[in-house]
């Protein structure tokens, strides 16, 4: 494995539980399970709290930890900004005025933001606790099983292959920069802000002509091989019945949570 | 013949006393857990010309990756001309450490193929005139001076490994780590990097599986095996050591009687 995959595959080997379920278990579980999470009211904190235990138990399950699928999260943080001008727009009694800006935010606003927040955080860890415990071949084939369109699968088997190719392009390209960029004493090394910039840019362009290349090398091996429109997998053993029941139940807890906040 | 190291280069800034490459204790994990070099040391005095020779993984290219600091070892140093490497070195070092990458599709990023040979002077920081005459000399050397303004993916592999050693000769380092410089080379190309290699002045570490080059033109040869040196010789003994040789998954010249290039 090269340094950018390592730093870029999302799978984590480990022996648990989580890895070894079929992902035609998993991945309908984690669907579902993240619909029920995204459908909370805003301000049930009380559901909010009783779906985080899901997560917790998957980590500790999935032997990664809870620190491990707290940091694979912090890969949604940008879009978090998104929803902070929420605060002071949505109309309701004012709590805080911003010092400088006079911006107001509203009570009913921070309880919409923060509501968007925990929500899209669990959900965005479950997805995590699928995607470290499953690789994404085996994904992709739970997918097909499911009958999500050839197409749409091929295309994120093909957007996923050919990151690594981009990445892996970059890092040498990157290597091979860094193994010329030298200094020697009496000269300022480094050139000009404009030289460097122009030598990016460059970098950029033959960046995508030779990934574009060695894609192509890389697509003309595959139909080599016999790749006609569809990622082939080898076929599946029957779903053992209770990792069907073991995904339906988590399914059901998170139905219930919902169902039951919204009865009491 | 002219290129030679720059006049403010290592051997004027530092007593001939020290290695030109030190290597101590090198220990070196990739981040998915293979370990690639397990406490390899190694000492190389200015201007000996080596090679490196061992099977796949034995942690030749690992080793040259470290000696410019693009790799860092976990533990251990690597010092040039009594330098030791680390982030406030490294630029230095790399001024006195050329890389040449095995595959000179890794080496090559700019649209054309003069611009790839002055990035080097460039960044340092040389005088306009002194970057233009050391591109065409390091084009020239490697007599490929016609093609200056083509861009290099359209060269063929073995004019483009030229061009990449051109980049290198370039910058003027007194020591060249070279990552299987012949492999892949028509036999043609091959010889004329071998005669290059020859005359070359410079203090030389090559990691090749071509044995003939090495008996050609390395005096010294390192045999590198699981990470560390298993044995380290002059070239003749440790090419007759057929039982040394095989052990490491390495031909005998005689036997195959061709070198295989």
């Amino acid at each position: 494995m090269t340094a950018f995959a390592a730093v870029v595959e999302r799978y984590a080997a480990r022996e648990s539980v989580l890895h070894r379920a079929d992902a035609r278990a998993k991945v309908p579980a984690v669907f579902l399970t993240v619909l029920a999470v995204t459908s909370t009211r805003e301000g049930d904190w009380l559901a909010l709290a009783l779906l985080v235990i899901p997560v917790v138990v998957g980590a500790y399950a999935s032997k990664l930890g809870p620190w491990f699928v707290l940091r694979r999260t912090f890969l949604a943080l940008p879009f978090v900004l998104a929803v902070l001008p929420l605060a002071f727009t949505r109309p309701g009694e004012t709590v805080l005025t911003l010092p400088v800006v006079g911006w107001t935010a509203s009570d009913d606003g921070l309880t919409a933001v923060a509501t968007i927040l925990a929500r899209s955080w669990i959900a965005v860890a479950i997805t995590a606790l699928l995607v470290s415990t499953t690789t994404v071949v085996e994904i992709l084939r739970a997918l097909r099983t499911f009958r999500v369109p050839r197409l749409l699968v091929a295309t994120i088997f093909f957007a996923y292959r050919y990151f690594f190719v981009i990445g892996e392009e970059a890092v040498r390209m990157l290597r091979a920069r860094d193994s010329r960029s030298a200094s020697i004493p009496g000269h300022r090394a480094g050139g000009t802000l404009r030289w460097r910039a122009r030598v990016a840019g460059y970098m950029v362009g033959s960046l995508f002509v030779r990934s574009l290349d060695r894609s192509e090398r890389v697509y003309a091996a595959m139909q080599a091989r016999g790749y006609a429109g569809e990622p082939q997998f080898l076929d599946h053993a029957p779903l053992p019945v209770r990792q069907g029941v073991g995904a339906a139940l988590v399914v059901a807890y998170a139905v219930a949570v919902q169902v039951g906040t919204r009865l009491a | 013949m002219t290129l030679r190291p720059s006049s403010d280069g290592a051997q004027a800034a530092h007593p001939v006393a020290h290695p030109a490459v030190e290597v101590e204790g090198l220990h070196f994990t990739y981040p998915d857990g293979t370990a690639s070099l397990r406490g390899m040391s190694l000492s190389v005095q200015p201007g000996e010309k080596v090679a490196l020779v061992g099977p796949n993984g034995a942690g030749k290219s690992t080793l040259l990756l470290t000696l410019n600091g693009i790799l860092r070892a976990q533990r251990g140093a690597v010092r040039v001309f009594g330098q030791t490497l680390d982030d406030s070195t490294v630029r230095a070092i790399r001024a006195q450490v050329g890389l040449l990458f095995s595959n000179p599709d890794d080496q090559l990023f700019s649209p054309t193929v003069f611009e790839d040979v002055a990035f080097g002077p460039l960044h340092m920081g040389l005088p306009r005139d002194e970057v233009l005459a050391r591109s065409r000399e390091a084009l020239a050397a490697v007599g490929m001076l016609e093609f200056a303004e083509r861009p290099p993916h359209r060269l063929s592999l073995g004019q483009k490994k030229r061009v990449a050693i051109a980049t290198v000769l370039s910058m003027g380092t007194p020591i060249l780590a070279l990552d299987e410089p012949s492999a892949n080379l028509d036999p043609m190309s091959r010889r004329e990097l071998i005669a290059l290699l020859a005359r070359l002045p410079l203090t030389i570490l090559v990691a090749t599986h071509d044995l003939a080059l090495v008996a050609d033109i390395l005096p010294r040869s390192v045999l590198l095996a699981e990470g560390s040196v298993v044995a380290d010789a002059p070239t003749m003994h440790v090419l007759n050591d057929s039982a040394l040789l095989g052990a490491h998954g390495l031909e005998p010249l005689s036997a195959h009687g061709h070198p295989h290039a």
